[in-house]
């Protein structure tokens, strides 16, 4: 049951990053590789803020998420914007370079030797029915579980969420409605460069704050995502978590070394059978 | 009353439009004939902003549009209804129309609706079902109806009749002859020159991307250049 219970939490933190990814994914059609790089560098930022300046927590968060959002416009405005239509693979190869360039930037700035990052909640852990839990992870369950939920009502009953999933299957169409595509698009980058800022904080004190802190955890909430359809916020969350029970069942049961393998042979299998994932729902139907 | 003078249009080094004159009076459709890749889609375009004009000036009721966005065309009452339908596959019927009035905030949308049902009582039976099942003229009444949601003062209606059964097209022709009884001029253009000639009040016969020709439909289908090049004898 404790195994169950921890895979659940760290299972949150994929759910964090892939419902970034899913919502950028989900208006724009573009797979940002270098989401994570983005939200380590957003942490990088809340770190200065809480070390350098003495910032409390919540302040360092809030102007961390404030420098993620001007800087996924950032990234929008100067690199993506201008392969909004060009084939998948060169955005890919694009996302790829933001990811080695980020990945770099933060090297030479911060340096590679991981230093520990605080949690948003202090505590002994509690210990309900048997399993022990802390207060910070229970932060960070109802805190992806608040967000997906109010991203799932955003696109779901909003005038803004709905001209987000317009703009993503037809933008020329959308155009023509007046939907000012640009600026729905620099809103998708934005939150989700902001969402993927806070999967940072959360991820850091599990991982250690360092360069390379993002690059399993972005590795599985991609798996997450694509488990869970890649433009289903639900099914972001939903994959996340189940990554993350398994993961840690196969490093308990079998062994630590084989949890990725164990990881992508479920999503192997549930593509095969399911190839939309799980929350997919059928993108098949296109233009007559 | 939409009025473009002196339009030019490049793509690239091609001289798509070389000085468009045409007129939309108001109540009135006007239909723009030609053969392929005589500029008609590219002058709708260029209306609405998806293209950018090079020179020369287009207006509606005497404000200039030279400068404005796709989304100010649209406010300002000239929505486009594009080739190929292009209604959004995995948004309900409903959600397609919701967003033609996406830049509207007054109260009446919903009698709009209301009415956009009374036109098209089909999209009412298939409200919650998404664009992509619908059929091909299902998907046209959708595309229409999703530009009414705009409150249009002037609707630019590209093919309409593109790929649907011809039960279907007579019914779709109907309804915007009725759409322009109640007070939307409409701007069409059509590959079925019989069918656009018999609807439209005043037509325009594009060639090579200048207006060759321009008269009463009426008239236009007694000329017999238009018998013979658009009529088929």
């Amino acid at each position: 049951m404790q195994i169950i219970v921890s895979g659940l939490i760290f299972g949150c933190i994929y759910a964090l990053a892939a419902l970034g990814l899913v919502l950028i994914f989900k208006t724009t059609e573009v797979a940002n590789f270098a989401h994570g790089e983005m939200a380590m560098l957003t942490t990088f930022v809340s770190y200065v803020f809480l070390t350098s300046y003495g910032f409390p927590y919540l302040v360092s968060l809030v102007l961390a998420l404030l420098f993620a959002t001007i800087f996924g416009l950032f990234v929008y405005f100067v690199f993506m914007k201008r392969v909004q239509s060009a084939p998948h693979l060169n955005q890919v190869v694009l996302t790829l370079g933001l990811f080695m360039v980020f990945n770099g930037v933060a090297g030479i700035i911060w340096g590679y030797q991981p230093s520990s990052f605080p949690e948003a909640f202090h505590g002994d852990p509690y210990e309900i029915g048997g399993v022990f839990i802390s207060l910070n992870e229970i932060f960070v369950v109802i805190l992806t579980l608040i967000l997906m939920l109010g991203f799932f009502l955003l696109f779901r009953f909003t005038r803004l969420g709905l001209a987000m999933r317009a703009a993503s299957q037809d933008t020329m169409a959308s155009e023509l409605m007046g939907i000012k595509v640009s600026g729905v698009f620099m809103g998708a980058w934005a939150i989700g460069t902001a969402l993927g800022g806070i999967g940072g904080m959360m991820t850091a004190p599990v991982t250690f704050l360092s360069p390379n802190m993002m690059s399993e955890v972005l590795i599985l909430a991609f798996a997450g995502a694509v488990l869970g359809g890649f433009i289903s916020l639900p099914g972001a969350v939903f994959g996340g978590l189940i990554i993350g029970v398994i993961e840690n069942l196969i490093s308990y049961y079998i062994a630590p070394e084989l949890k990725i393998v164990f990881v992508f042979l479920l999503i192997l299998i549930v593509l095969y059978i399911r190839p939309q994932g799980i929350f997919g729902g059928a993108k098949i139907i296109k233009k007559v | 009353m939409l009025k473009l003078s002196d339009v030019h249009v490049f793509y690239g080094h091609v001289h798509a439009l070389k000085g468009v004159n045409l007129t939309v009076e108001d109540g009135k459709i006007v239909s723009l004939l030609g053969g392929n890749g005589a500029g008609k889609s590219t002058t709708l375009k260029m209306i609405s902003r998806l293209v950018q004009p090079k020179k020369g000036n287009y207006e509606i009721d005497g404000k200039s549009l030279m400068k404005d966005s796709p989304s100010q065309v649209v406010k300002k009452g000239i929505i486009h209804c594009p080739e190929n339908r292009r209604v959004f596959p995995l948004l309900t019927v409903e959600e397609n129309l919701m967003i033609g009035a996406y830049n509207r905030r007054d109260k009446h949308i919903k009698e709009d609706l209301q009415k956009v049902f009374t036109y098209f009582p089909r999209l009412k039976e298939r409200i919650k079902q998404k664009a992509g099942t619908l059929s091909g003229g299902e998907q046209q009444m959708l595309a229409i109806g999703r530009s009414l949601m705009g409150k249009p003062k002037v609707l630019l209606l590209d093919e309409p009749s593109l790929g649907i059964a011809p039960i279907l097209v007579k019914e779709i022709f109907e309804i915007v002859k009725q759409i322009n009884k109640d007070g939307t001029s409409v701007l069409l253009v059509e590959q079925n020159a019989h069918m656009a000639l018999s609807i439209s009040d005043y037509s325009y016969v594009l060639e090579n991307g200048h207006i060759a020709l321009e008269g009463n439909s009426q008239e236009l289908k007694d000329n017999d250049e238009v018998r013979r090049l658009y009529l088929g004898g």
